[in-house]
Order: structure tokens, then C-alpha cells, then sequence
């Protein structure tokens, strides 16, 4: 299970630096609402998990699934790691500006 | 253990892949399958690991229907035939995720020795070929699938994963598939040729010149 988490956090990585780019857009458009930015980002999820299963991106899945990692525990994962982050950094910026 | 798969149907769009399929793998053997490009030996594979959806499949170990994919019960483990490594995976962490061990691996290949900190995208294809074998031959698991297993690896590095798999092969279910037929022919207990869709099973080895898998004299 801990060699799950790590691997799922290595397959995060590329997304966290998007994150943070999509939770500063907010922060700046002055509508940091953390229900709004969390449906954004689950939608913007599934475009990706579509673009990797419907592309060669697919065959970086294998790698997690030769670890036990279905695609939706790892797009599920991802998400729910994705939202706790998003989550304190809105409240920290709405907590340090407001 | 004894591995079976048997029921698949498996179509794209129109076309026929497999159709009459019937494979047993048992521990302590290498079963392998032999066929022509484009036969359905790669989906067979991914089927049986579960990343492709038949139509149909049944698969039982010990004669137990299994209903989930084989990739989440973590019986089986599968080398797929492109690199299946993050690029920009550390090798010496994935060593650490397969709890396989560097030292181990050192033994055997020390050329690699200075690789450990490396990155996947650092090494030439056949390098990150070998360690990838590795990684799976060596992961634990019961059951073992391997798509063309010896695929950019050169000669003396193939005798060394003949080795390994022959070790391997006393305690682990192994299904490899290659276009290699004098390595694999070599290595096998049971050989299936794969063919218009459907399985046989290998009895005498001048059968695979019989199903003109092979010209005449090949074995020779």
C-alpha cells in the first residue's frame, strides 16, 4: 500500500506544477472558491485521463497497473491528493489577504 | 499452481483476432506462445493481465474462475513489449517499488553498477530493456507474463535472461511470447502456436514447420 502511495505520487509530480499554475489564475481573478476550482480541476481530470487512454499515453499507465494500481484508483487518488493541497493553499491565501 | 485461459473472443471492429484460445500454464514450467506478426500473441497477453477487454475470457488458477483482472489480485506481474519505466523514474526508487534488490541485480549484471542513480531516460533502449526484465522477473509474484521478452537485448545478455527465467520458472507460472523461436524453443516446456485466432499446443517442434510457421528445414 506504501509503494502504491509513492508510486501515485511520482505519477502526481508533472501535475502539481499545473496546480498550482490553475490555483494562482484564481487567486488572481479574484474568485479563489474552493468548491468552484475543485470542480474545475475534477473536470479538467477526466480530459486528461481521456487524452492518455485515447493516445500512446496509455502504455505509461502499465507501469501502475504492473504495481496493482487501476486507472481509477490512480486518477482517484491523484484527485483527492490534488484537492487536499488545493484546499490549504486557498484557505492560506484567503487566510493571509482577506 | 496451474494458470488457464480459455473462451476469449476478441474483435476490432470487424476483424477477428482470437477466437479459440485454450492455454495452460502450470509452475515449474515456460509455456510459451509462437505466431506470426499480427496473430494476437501481445493481446493475448494483455488480456490474460487484464489492460485489454475481450468479449469473452475465461481464466482460472488452480481451476478457480477469476473474476477480477489478474494485474489486482498482485498474483501476476507482465513485461509488456515498449518500455513500461517512467522516463524520468530514478532507477535505484523503482528497484525500491518492485522490492527487488540493487545488490542483487549488481551480481548479476555489475556493468550497471554505476546506473543506480540514473534516470530511465538515460539509458539506451537495451539497458532499460534488461533492467525492465529484471524488475519483473525478479518481483514477487506467482505468475509471470512476458511479451516478447527478447526484443533489442543482445546475444550474451539473452543467455543471462535464460538463466534467470529457467531460476525463476521453479516457484513462478511463466508465459512468454517471442519471435525468437530457436531462444524460445530452447527454453520452453510447453509451446502454443498461435494461428487463425486460435491456439495448439505444440507436440513435436517440426509441427511449427507443419502450420508453416516456420519454411521447411528452419529446424535443421
Amino acid at each position: 500500500m506504501n509503494n502504491q502511495l509513492i508510486s501515485i505520487f511520482h505519477f502526481y509530480k508533472p501535475f502539481l506544477k499545473w496546480s498550482v499554475i490553475i490555483n494562482l489564475l484564481f487567486v488572481l481573478l479574484k474568485t479563489p472558491d474552493v468548491i468552484l476550482v475543485l470542480i474545475v480541476k475534477f473536470l479538467l481530470l477526466l480530459f486528461t485521463y481521456y487524452i492518455i487512454i485515447e493516445t500512446k499515453g496509455k502504455q505509461k499507465l502499465t507501469f501502475y497497473k504492473i504495481l496493482g494500481i487501476s486507472d481509477i484508483k490512480l486518477f482517484l487518488v491523484v484527485y483527492v491528493i490534488d484537492a487536499i493541497i488545493t484546499f490549504i493553499f486557498l484557505k492560506l491565501i484567503i487566510y493571509l489577504f482577506a | 499452481m496451474t494458470f488457464e485461459i480459455d473462451n476469449i473472443e476478441l474483435h476490432f471492429k470487424d476483424k477477428r483476432i482470437l477466437n479459440g484460445i485454450y492455454l495452460k500454464a502450470e509452475t515449474g514450467k515456460i509455456t510459451s506462445i509462437l505466431g506470426r506478426n499480427g496473430s494476437g500473441k501481445s493481446c493475448l497477453i494483455d488480456i490474460a493481465f487484464g489492460i485489454l477487454k475481450a468479449k469473452y475470457c475465461n481464466i482460472r488458477i488452480d481451476n478457480k474462475p477469476q473474476k477480477k483482472k489478474l494485474y489486482q489480485t498482485k498474483k501476476a506481474t507482465f513485461l509488456p513489449q515498449y518500455h513500461y519505466t517512467p522516463n524520468r523514474a530514478k532507477i535505484a526508487s523503482v528497484f525500491k517499488l518492485f522490492k527487488v534488490k540493487w545488490n542483487d541485480f549488481i551480481e548479476e549484471f555489475p556493468e550497471f553498477s554505476n546506473y543506480k542513480n540514473s534516470k530511465f531516460n538515460q539509458l539506451s533502449g537495451g539497458q532499460r530493456r534488461i533492467i525492465e526484465i529484471y524488475l519483473i522477473l525478479k518481483k514477487a509474484s506467482e505468475i509471470i507474463l512476458l511479451d516478447e521478452t527478447f526484443s533489442n537485448i543482445s546475444p550474451l545478455y539473452i543467455e543471462k535472461i535464460k538463466q534467470l527465467i529457467a531460476i525463476e520458472k521453479k516457484q513462478k507460472v511463466i508465459i512468454l511470447t517471442d519471435h525468437n523461436y530457436q531462444d524460445v524453443i530452447d527454453i520452453s516446456d510447453d509451446i502454443y502456436l498461435l494461428k487463425n485466432g486460435c491456439t495448439k499446443l505444440i507436440k513435436n517442434i517440426t509441427e511449427l514447420e507443419d502450420y508453416n510457421y516456420l519454411n521447411s528445414g528452419s529446424l535443421n
